[in-house]
């Protein structure tokens, strides 16, 4: 899983998704929600990268963006070093099947209308591979994920979340992708079946040499299953290194504010653990703060973060901070605060 | 020990459908929560833990049908009236639910439906249940509680809406809380302030908790006894270390092994319980969790395991839970086998 030496797959350069927030009569513009804010970061083969963040910092847009889900504002995208962004309707076509996407919501993102060969082969059959056919290669897919060849005649709603996520994983491998891009994909599961697809992620990229870009909210999942990790806050990567150094030496307060206030299943540790607890909301990405965007709730906030937004800098190689004052290896944010 | 706040014996609860047989969501629990204690009660979606609270509250719809007891201070709560039933909850016993959102009514403002749980408590002078609920507000934390009191649930952001929800809680400074799921809906950094302001008013009103949730951090944080639940029965419950350090039933083991952990060395590979809960409408005749458990023989397939006293009041619902090996590094090596 090593990332140095070979050329990356996936290059996102200064990628920005604006979204026009419109009212009035008119439906005039009069703001902008900067979801996605000047995003650079690359992919390489084989390796899982996890894009972190709470709710608001633009994880999803980024991933959607990447795709062209949604239509990025400004920046440039390259897979296997072909311009998505620069891609016309039929060329996206073709690159889609090098890249595709699980969704969060195993109940959502399934046809209900649809039986399960149906919805997996569908990918290939769009990509005109003959109904039969593809249909063969469902049945071998849907038993890589897990499930039974007599399961393509049933309809998503008599599986359970875990099984349907399944189902969206098989789908999404169908066209043999070198990219996955993973939305939330365990986050409406319960644990014990949360972890029974997070080793199945792991299989099948073992077996298929894939590519994941694993977004997420929880730490514990993105820290189990990445290689390297960027942390999002309201539209920026304000930390992107390799995993040890992540947990072990989070240089950015967001960072480890974000890492103490997560609980974890030990009551001696939780006890005696030193936890700074950020004040205040996540503020609005239509009505983003001066500066660096997490200064209105960083404890060690200065007059310079509200004047100038620092820029993502190599503090060691391999690891990127955007902070004005970042936090030594070892030192933690609570003596820094004291 | 002194009388119980609360004692539940022999809670079942059922849901008919047409043509279809009963559905036990909830069988045959029983438990006692002391005054001024933390019970965390642990499980996934389906294991009874929040149909079970919303049963002793008279919150389920009438199809529900409810058998056993709930003795809250000396009263039954199931089969009570609902007109009685009225006079313990929000006054005796407040519940604090997951989504704020659903939870408030939207065309209130924050501040009126505040006042209202004190007003309809007793409290006959509108201005003054109106300041109280300003006073609340800012006892939980939220910014310009003047300003705030007089604003809809929309204007609030979840984290101000969750806080707003323990303010109503505690107006009536109860006895007990109910907390379903609190904070499951918000960001890390925002669930750290509320779970930090619950416990604080929790102190503040001397009130005992009953917490559910199906996040063991949270639980490992603030439980002083832990209950966890798998197919509608209690399948082993201790003081908070023992289940954490010294589980005694093969489920919360597996419940365990399957988190991916940030404290520590990182595992390579997660160990998952293998299968899926079992429906309500079709239970294993024996032990619930026998077709997932890697500890399972014949006599877990015959008949249900009782919930046993192992000792210093640790108990657990397992045939073999003497037999199972001892718990730390080398169990997960066993079961692997």
């Amino acid at each position: 899983m090593s990332s140095n030496g070979s050329a990356p797959l996936l290059v996102v350069d200064d990628l920005v998704t604006h979204f026009p927030i419109r009212s009035g009569f008119l439906k005039r513009t009069t703001g902008w929600v900067q979801a996605v804010n000047g995003v650079s970061l690359s992919v390489h083969p084989n390796e899982t990268v996890g894009i972190v963040g709470e709710s608001g910092c633009g994880k999803t847009t980024l991933g959607r963006s990447i795709l062209r889900l949604v239509e990025p504002t400004s920046g440039r995208v390259t897979v296997n070093g072909e311009s998505i962004t620069d891609a016309s309707a039929g060329e996206l076509r073709d690159l889609r099947r090098e890249m595709q996407m699980v969704f969060q919501d195993p109940y959502a993102s399934l046809n209900p209308r649809m039986p399960v060969h149906d919805i997996v082969s569908e990918p290939l059959q769009i990509h005109g591979t003959p109904k039969g056919k593809a249909r063969e290669m469902a049945s071998d897919f849907l038993a890589a994920v897990g499930l039974l060849p007599e399961h393509g005649n049933r309809y998503p709603h008599e599986f359970s979340g875990g099984q349907r996520q399944r189902i969206g994983i098989a789908r999404a491998l169908m066209l043999e992708p070198d990219l996955v891009i993973l939305d939330e994909p365990v986050s409406a599961l319960d644990v014990s079946i949360q972890a029974q697809v997070i080793n199945l992620l792991e299989d099948l990229q073992e077996r298929f040499d894939l590519t994941y870009l694993f977004i997420a909210h929880d730490l514990s999942v993105v820290r189990h299953i990445s290689d390297r990790i960027a942390v999002m806050y309201l539209g920026n990567v304000v930390e992107l290194t390799d995993r040890d150094t992540l947990y072990e030496a989070p240089a950015h307060p967001y960072t480890q504010a974000l890492l103490s206030a997560i609980p974890v299943p030990d009551p001696h540790l939780e006890a005696t653990r030193a936890r700074v607890v950020l004040q205040g909301d996540i503020p609005s990405p239509a009505n983003p703060p001066s500066g660096c965007r997490f200064r209105t709730r960083c404890p060690i906030a200065t007059d310079l973060c509200a004047e100038e937004q620092p820029k993502l800098t190599e503090l060691s190689p391999g690891h990127e901070v955007a902070c004005h004052f970042p936090l030594a290896n070892g030192e933690l944010l609570a003596d820094r605060v004291n | 020990m002194s009388e119980p706040l609360l004692r539940v014996t022999d809670l079942s609860v059922g849901f008919r459908a047409k043509g279809k047989p009963l559905a036990k969501a909830v069988r045959e629990l029983s438990f006692d929560v002391q005054r001024g204690e933390t019970l965390a009660v642990v499980g996934e979606s389906g294991s009874g833990k929040s149909v079970s609270a919303l049963a002793m509250l008279g919150l389920l719809p009438g199809t529900a049908e409810i058998t056993g007891s709930a003795i809250f201070d000396g009263a039954d709560l199931v089969g009570m009236k609902s007109k009685e039933l009225r006079t313990y909850r929000g006054r005796r016993i407040a519940m604090i639910f997951q989504d704020p959102m659903t939870a408030f009514h939207p065309a209130f403002t924050i501040g009126n439906q505040i006042a209202e749980t004190i007003l309809v408590h007793g409290l006959d002078d509108k201005e003054g249940a109106h300041r109280q609920a300003a006073d609340l507000l800012e006892m939980v934390g939220v910014p310009e509680p003047g300003i705030r009191v007089d604003q809809y649930p929309h204007e609030f952001s979840g984290g101000m809406r969750q806080r707003a929800m323990v303010a109503m809680a505690i107006a009536n400074k109860p006895d007990l809380l109910i907390a379903d799921e609190p904070t499951t809906a918000l960001d890390v950094t925002i669930q750290a302030q509320v779970m930090e302001v619950l416990a604080e008013m929790q102190r503040e009103v001397d009130a005992a908790m009953i917490l559910i949730t199906h996040d063991l951090g949270v639980v490992a944080n603030v439980a002083d006894r832990v209950q966890v639940m798998y197919g509608g029965r209690i399948v082993e419950r201790s003081v908070v270390d023992n289940v954490f350090y010294r589980p005694r039933n093969p489920y919360t083991r597996g419940l365990l092994t399957s988190l991916p952990r940030l404290d520590g060395a990182r595992t390579d590979r997660l160990e998952p319980i293998k299968g899926s809960p079992p429906s309500i409408l079709s239970m294993p005749a024996g032990c619930a969790f026998e077709p997932r458990c890697p500890h399972a023989t014949d006599v877990c397939k015959e008949r249900p395991a009782e919930l046993e006293s192992l000792w210093l009041e640790h108990e657990s619902r397992c045939h073999h839970h003497a037999e199972l090996p001892d718990w730390g590094t080398p169990v997960t090596d066993e079961v692997n086998a």
